[in-house]
């Protein structure tokens, strides 16, 4: 068992703050996110996992673990996922990333990650958005991109895109670009995206990144477990909340709690976070590790932490009965997060699909 | 096997009929799983109303229809594959029937045929929100005085209460009662001074239910349904009329089309959700137990009918039903993927994505009212397999 002290205390430390600082579940004012935000720079989240000659912090993604569990029991809704994702790819296409990741890493600018055209975003989803050399100049961008998370609050874009006959880069755009528009609109948790339209957006040749399976690739494995993480910690709270009130609930003379129905469903809740908890966790070390089956294990806990997530939305809110339904309790949130978890960074099918197409480990 | 000869011709009947007076803005709506309000249940309700289809099982002298159990099962499975919308249950398959079960003759003069033409609309008051599954320990009380009641206290999660002109509800009129002894069934005016309505936000983000206070509500004599303190048995008739339709088999049939058609829709590189094996394995899956439930709809309601059943086959279609819609719209919010996520204004047409995170979230509650999940299983426990609780509690 490795020492993760370190991570933990860094994770106690944010824990705190938003105890102190961050408001319950629910609405945010634009300076309690600003002020997290801020405080999340400060402790070097943002850069975290990223070597600290490009800027970084150079901790491992156990660190991240034990961070986005912590953002998840309190249902941050601030866009950490996303500067994770872009910030890890700014970091590895060098020097074109620069600039970017320093005023990301700084939690000056935000980045965007606009990849997905449909219902998925993981690298392996088909990118329609074309790119095209213009002689001298650099390349000319024009598609449509969607559901962008974030992308409301970004300041530039990495958006992938692809080259006649060859595989889809990634670019930098600024979210002024000429030619781009954006179609902001709030998700179903409560956070925001935008949908993208690129008409002929130029782009001068250092905003090429490099290559989606090269770039996106890792980064997103690193999300992604990250993102299981984030699972993890919401499902904790879900949890919590289910138990106090079939504590205290009284249905037909006694506690919901004493059914024997209502407890089995908790513990089946429990096994689920359970493992959800310990395949994050591998994930994350193995990550962290450089381990060959790191991808794998990745998988293997989305799949896990997806079908928790579920678990946890659905018998969450039928214990909580007729409250449940409501949006009235601070659970309500968290089971609509639950909803978009299991949406992000690639669904249970593609996650098996992995599984299935790569060899175990012998 | 075939249709019985006279049945076919019903539903030819019934497939005209929707195709010719089903407005498309309502099936629109219906199908692509957009809110429905007051007006929309409404504008097919009078469609019915004028056909003569409004009230299925209310004897002939009163507006009613005489169709066999066949032929309701066929008009609500053709209607709501069409995308009709259920017409709202609360006067017509609700309150009405314990009218004329229990009601005086004034009582139904005054109140059937506005529930058949939809001119008043009204609201269940059974849930408090101290009385949910175990809606024996409700206490909304109900003084009697010289002239009726005086009404004081809460019901909640009341759909669509903001737009009843009437309420009916179980009130505690014997204020020392425990349990089923001493509730009775009262019909409220919803413009009586002291109502307060607020709506409730729900999960879905829309404002389908409600809290309803009572303060110092006066209800006449005259609105008292059945005996002084036998409500329960007004409630527990009410509730054993709920077993046709209980699997709602054309709503399932309806979402998995919808699921289909989403799944078999080719992106923008050629390729179909179905394309991936594990999808076309789970919608399969799927079609078998919308199969399973056709049939065990139909057999099942013959058995009940006949009085050969075990009296839990009501809760048996109920759970069937509710578990295969809940995992169409798991489904559905599945495959469309990121596309679910977005919170678009809920008149945009045409993004068939667009709002089935909200369905899926709404469709939540059909696992919890009338009767949860647990209760009916309970329920089915007790009467279908002879088992007895060891028990009760604690």
């Amino acid at each position: 068992m490795p020492a993760e002290d370190d991570a933990r205390a860094l994770a106690e430390g944010l824990g705190d703050y938003l105890r102190r600082d961050y408001p319950e579940p629910g609405p945010k004012t634009a300076a309690a996110d600003a002020g997290l935000w801020e405080h999340l720079a400060a402790i070097g989240a943002l850069g975290l996992t990223v070597a600290t000659e490009y800027g970084g912090e150079g901790a491992t993604p156990v660190e991240t673990y034990y961070l986005a569990e912590t953002l998840g029991r309190h249902l941050v809704t601030a866009p950490y996922l996303t500067a994770l994702v872009c910030g890890r790819i700014l970091a590895a296409a060098g020097d074109p990333g620069a600039a970017a990741r320093a005023e990301l890493f700084a939690g000056r600018q935000l980045v965007g990650l606009a990849h997905g055209e449909g219902s998925a975003d993981h690298p392996d989803a088909p990118v329609g958005t074309t790119a095209t050399r213009t002689t001298g100049v650099g390349w000319r961008l024009s598609g449509s991109k969607c559901v962008v998370m974030d992308g409301g609050a970004a300041d530039l874009f990495v958006v992938s895109a692809r080259p006649a006959a060859a595989g889809p880069l990634l670019f930098l755009v600024p979210r002024s670009a000429e030619g781009l528009s954006l179609q902001p609109y709030p998700t179903i948790d409560g956070r925001g995206a935008v949908d993208l339209h690129l008409d002929e957006v130029r782009v001068p040749e250092q905003a090429l990144l490099g290559g989606v399976p090269e770039l996106l690739g890792p980064a997103y494995d690193e999300v992604t477990a990250a993102s299981c993480a984030e699972a993890v910690g919401v499902i904790g709270t879900v949890l919590d909340a289910t138990v106090e009130h079939v504590r205290t609930r009284r249905q037909f003379g006694a506690p919901l709690g004493s059914l024997q129905v209502v407890r089995h469903r908790l513990v089946e809740l429990l096994l689920l976070q359970e493992q959800s908890r310990s395949l994050a966790l591998r994930a994350a070390r193995e990550l962290a590790a450089g381990a060959p089956t790191a991808a794998r294990t990745v998988a293997a806990a989305k799949v896990k932490c997806n079908e928790a997530a579920a678990f946890a939305g659905r018998e969450s809110v039928q214990l909580h009965g007729g409250l449940g339904m409501t949006d009235e309790l601070p659970l309500s949130n968290f089971v609509k997060r639950l909803l978009v978890i299991q949406r992000s960074f690639g669904e249970t099918r593609h996650h098996l699909a992995r599984l299935s197409n790569s060899e175990e480990a012998q | 096997m075939g249709e019985r000869a006279d049945l076919a011709g019903f539903r030819a009947e019934v497939r005209a009929f929707l195709e010719a007076e089903l407005p498309d803005r309502l099936r629109h709506k219906v199908i692509h799983h957009h809110h429905l309000v007051p007006e929309d249940f409404l504008a097919w309700q009078r469609i019915l109303y004028r056909r003569g289809w409004v009230a299925p099982g209310w004897p002939d002298e009163y507006g009613g229809v005489a169709w066999s159990a066949d032929q309701r099962q066929i008009f609500d499975d053709e209607a709501a594959i069409a995308g009709a919308p259920e017409t709202s249950p609360f006067g017509l398959r609700m309150v009405g029937p314990v009218l004329l079960k229990f009601g005086t003759d004034s009582q139904r003069a005054r109140y059937l045929p506005r529930i058949l033409t939809g001119e008043d609309w009204w609201c269940q008051g059974f849930s408090e929100p101290g009385a949910g599954s175990d809606l024996a320990s409700l206490r909304l009380r109900a003084d009697v005085t010289g002239h009726g009641f005086v009404v004081n206290g809460q019901k909640t999660w009341t759909t669509f209460a903001q737009y009843a002109d009437m309420m009916f509800c179980l009130a505690r009129t014997d204020p020392g009662s425990q349990a089923h002894a001493g509730i009775s069934f009262l019909l409220v005016d919803m413009r009586s001074p002291g109502i307060t309505v607020r709506p409730i936000r729900t999960l879905d983000g829309g404002t389908e239910i409600n809290d309803v206070f009572f303060d110092d509500v006066v209800v006449p004599a005259g609105n008292l349904v059945g005996q002084l303190g036998e409500g329960w048995a007004c409630a527990r008739y009410l509730l054993s009329r709920e077993r046709f339709g209980a699997a709602r088999f054309g709503r399932a049939r309806r979402e998995f089309r919808f699921l289909r058609r989403l799944s078999t829709a080719e992106g923008p590189d050629g390729s179909r959700p179905v394309d991936d094996p594990l999808l076309a394995a789970a919608l399969a899956r799927l079609e078998v137990d919308l199969l399973a439930l056709e049939e065990a709809n139909v057999r099942l309601v013959e058995q009940d009918l006949a009085g050969a059943g075990h009296g839990a086959e009501a809760s048996i279609l109920k759970l069937l039903g509710t578990d295969l819609a809940r995992r169409i719209s798991e489904h559905l919010v599945e495959v469309a993927g990121l596309r679910a996520l977005p919170l678009r204004p809920t008149e945009e047409p045409e993004d068939p994505h667009a709002q089935l995170a909200r369905f899926e979230l709404n469709l939540r509650k059909i696992t919890i009212y009338g009767g949860a999940d647990e209760v009916q299983r309970d329920l089915i426990a007790r009467h279908a397999l002879g088992l007895r609780e060891a028990r009760r509690a604690g």
